[in-house]
């Protein structure tokens, strides 16, 4: 489906070598930038949706190579989130963008993803540790997941908030859904409810014809393009055990409205009420949700092939000599129905854990190797606030550099030990 | 204690004044942490930004110690009052009358009368940042480190929600821009910024 392999083999390689990077004895590290917000304060260890990304990509490398170094790494992961696994089941600092607070969505999900594969991948090959993995992911999806947020209609976003995001009952689907396969009982009542959820939030005609509706965003009632993606790849994960025709349906539907979203220098954010594209920001290294949801959407379904092409350009172009994958383009001029112009800003060219699983995860699908290539260090010419600055980032650190350092993250640290932003 | 609905953790306020201070506490890395405040919520808010960092934590009540163990797997010490933390912070409580305990280094948050929400809410905040200041230099060399919620931050978040119904293209780049470049300032603003947030270093 895809040409260029070996420079995706390349890529993944220096992903994981990027990842090494950031990781402390805790976990994955980093600062945040994000659509809804930014945090580049708190760049400590965070368990959220990045191990949904990196335990899964680990464990895709090794059912491919059978190197077991990558299931080591794997496991590493997963050990993190074992760690930071509160009494209540509940997993200490999930919340992604909104800093370390516990019970993020769908990221709480998310890491039952990644434990759960590897769950899966550990018993296959007699492992005892699998069923550590395994019950600390049910902890968490029998505590909170059905315990607290599920409320007879679909998983609720937060537990005093109930409004039903797609995307969010989606990505419990894959954790439901895996779960059940590893004999954590009948999860069907609640696979189909969560289901509706995210059936229901496609739009049925128009010019967003196909895209999901994030019903979070209240009024303004946007159309994200990575989250119409992982709704995607919810439902076509659903119907590997579920069959249904409105499954399909969904996916057919959903893959044109992906389609007119990708360029050749990211993925548009999304779409407003009006039908008018939010062109800025683009999605780079979160782009590889959408190419997941294409690689699953064509083991049923005719797949436009150049459009996953072009998805792979996207990411491989935007790989710095750090070896992380940029964020995005165009924060600066964020919510613009127009195309950004003029250098990145320091949250575009930011590689973020949490967004760069979603590139690992995706190529280590297309990769049937990996090339253990090195990494150097990244200067790139950006803004802050406006004004021309130079982002600097090393295996060690990352640096804003202006009149003087704006911004120094020494990696593995809590705190940037300079902040002046 | 629960915090009132006006320091929910979870806001934006909260969340991005406890980052700043635990960003603050952190450049001092310190050993000993002592979180001078009633509210459990709070403390904990702080803790999962420091914990990672290995300091060891007091807290005040013995309620807040149950519940770091409980929620956070935590252990903490009821703080003795000797003196014997090197950092003490005040999340939002030097308001709530706690007292000025002995430390090294302090660091608080401070919500200030003179600002907008006292024109909102005149019951809601009743510290006169300038008064608290001049107080707290008879024993620590304070300086202010920033201010949130200023005049020139309300202006532009308030543009932004003003037309947030009928422009929501203007009203996401209004409210980046309000969040990206004026929700701290380090200026002479401070002053009139509902949120302060100081540093201190005890006089020798």
């Amino acid at each position: 489906m895809v040409n260029g392999l070996s420079e995706v083999a390349i890529a993944v390689g220096r992903l994981d070598r990027w990842l090494d990077s950031m990781r402390n004895e805790r976990g994955y590290c980093g600062p945040v930038s994000h659509w809804w917000e930014s945090n580049l304060l708190y760049c400590g260890p965070m368990i959220d949706w990045r191990y949904e990304g990196i335990i899964s990509g680990y464990v895709t490398l090794f059912s491919k190579t059978h190197q077991l170094a990558w299931l080591e790494k794997a496991t590493r992961a997963a050990d993190d989130a074992l760690q930071a696994q509160l009494p209540n089941g509940s997993f200490l600092n999930s919340s992604f963008q909104l800093g370390p607070l516990p019970g993020g969505t769908p990221h709480e999900a998310a890491v039952d993803v990644g434990l759960l594969e590897l769950a899966k991948t550990l018993s296959q090959l007699g492992d005892r540790r699998a069923s550590g993995y395994f019950q600390a992911a049910e902890r968490n999806i029998r505590r909170y997941l059905l315990g607290t947020l599920w409320n007879g209609q679909g998983f609720m976003d937060q537990p005093w908030n109930p409004v039903l995001v797609a995307n969010k009952n989606a990505t419990t689907i894959e954790a439901l859904l895996l779960y059940e396969e590893l004999g954590g009982g009948s999860m069907q009542e609640f696979l189909l409810r969560a289901a509706q959820v995210v059936l229901q939030a496609q739009v049925k005609a128009g010019p967003r014809v196909g895209a999901t509706i994030h019903r979070g965003t209240g009024n303004h009632r946007l159309a994200i393009s990575i989250y119409t993606a992982r709704s995607l790849c919810g439902l076509m994960k659903l119907h590997d055990r579920y069959p249904s025709q409105d499954h399909l349906k969904f996916v057919l539907a959903a893959l044109p409205f992906l389609y007119r979203l990708v360029t050749d220098s990211g993925v548009h954010f999304g779409m407003y009420r009006d039908g008018r594209g939010i062109r800025s920001p683009r999605w780079i290294a979160g782009a590889g949700d959408i190419l997941r949801a294409l690689l699953l959407a064509a083991r049923h379904l005719p797949v436009d092939a150049t459009v996953a092409e072009q998805l792979v350009h996207v990411l491989l172009t935007h790989q710095d000599a750090a070896g992380g994958i940029r964020t995005a383009y165009g924060f600066a001029q964020k919510g613009a129905t127009t195309d950004c112009a003029g250098p990145p800003e320091l949250r575009d060219v930011l590689p973020v854990v949490g967004w760069c699983d979603k590139a690992f995860r995706a190529l280590t699908m297309l990769a049937d190797d990996v090339v253990d290539a090195p990494n150097g260090e990244s200067r790139i010419l950006c803004t802050w606030k406006g004004k021309p600055c130079e982002y600097i980032e090393t295996r060690e650190e990352i640096r804003l550099e202006a009149d003087r350092c704006r911004y120094r993250w020494v990696k593995g640290e809590s705190f940037p030990e300079v902040y002046e932003l | 204690m629960k915090l009132a609905d006006a320091l929910d953790p979870y806001s934006f306020e909260v969340r991005y004044t406890l980052d700043y201070v635990c960003y603050l506490v952190s450049s001092r890395r310190p050993e000993r942490v002592g979180i001078v405040s009633p509210c459990s919520d709070m403390c904990l808010a702080i803790m999962r930004r420091l914990m990672a960092n290995g300091c060891h934590f007091s807290v005040l009540s013995p309620q807040i110690q149950i519940a770091a163990r409980e929620e956070l797997g935590l252990e903490v010490d009821v703080q003795g009052y000797d003196g014997s933390d090197d950092l003490l912070v005040y999340p939002f409580s030097l308001e709530q009358g706690m007292p000025v305990l002995q430390s090294r280094f302090m660091v608080a948050a401070v919500r200030n009368s003179l600002s907008y929400k006292r024109l909102l809410h005149p019951r809601a905040v009743a510290t006169n940042v300038m008064t608290l200041v001049r107080s707290l230099k008879k024993r620590y060399q304070i300086s202010i480190q920033a201010g949130a919620f200023h005049p020139t931050f309300l202006l532009v978040y308030g543009a932004a929600l003003a037309v947030a119904g009928f422009a929501p293209s203007v009203y996401f780049q209004l409210t980046d821009r309000a969040m990206t470049h004026y929700f701290f300032c380090r200026g002479s603003l401070w002053r009139l910024s509902y949120v302060v947030i100081l540093h201190g270093e005890r006089i020798v």
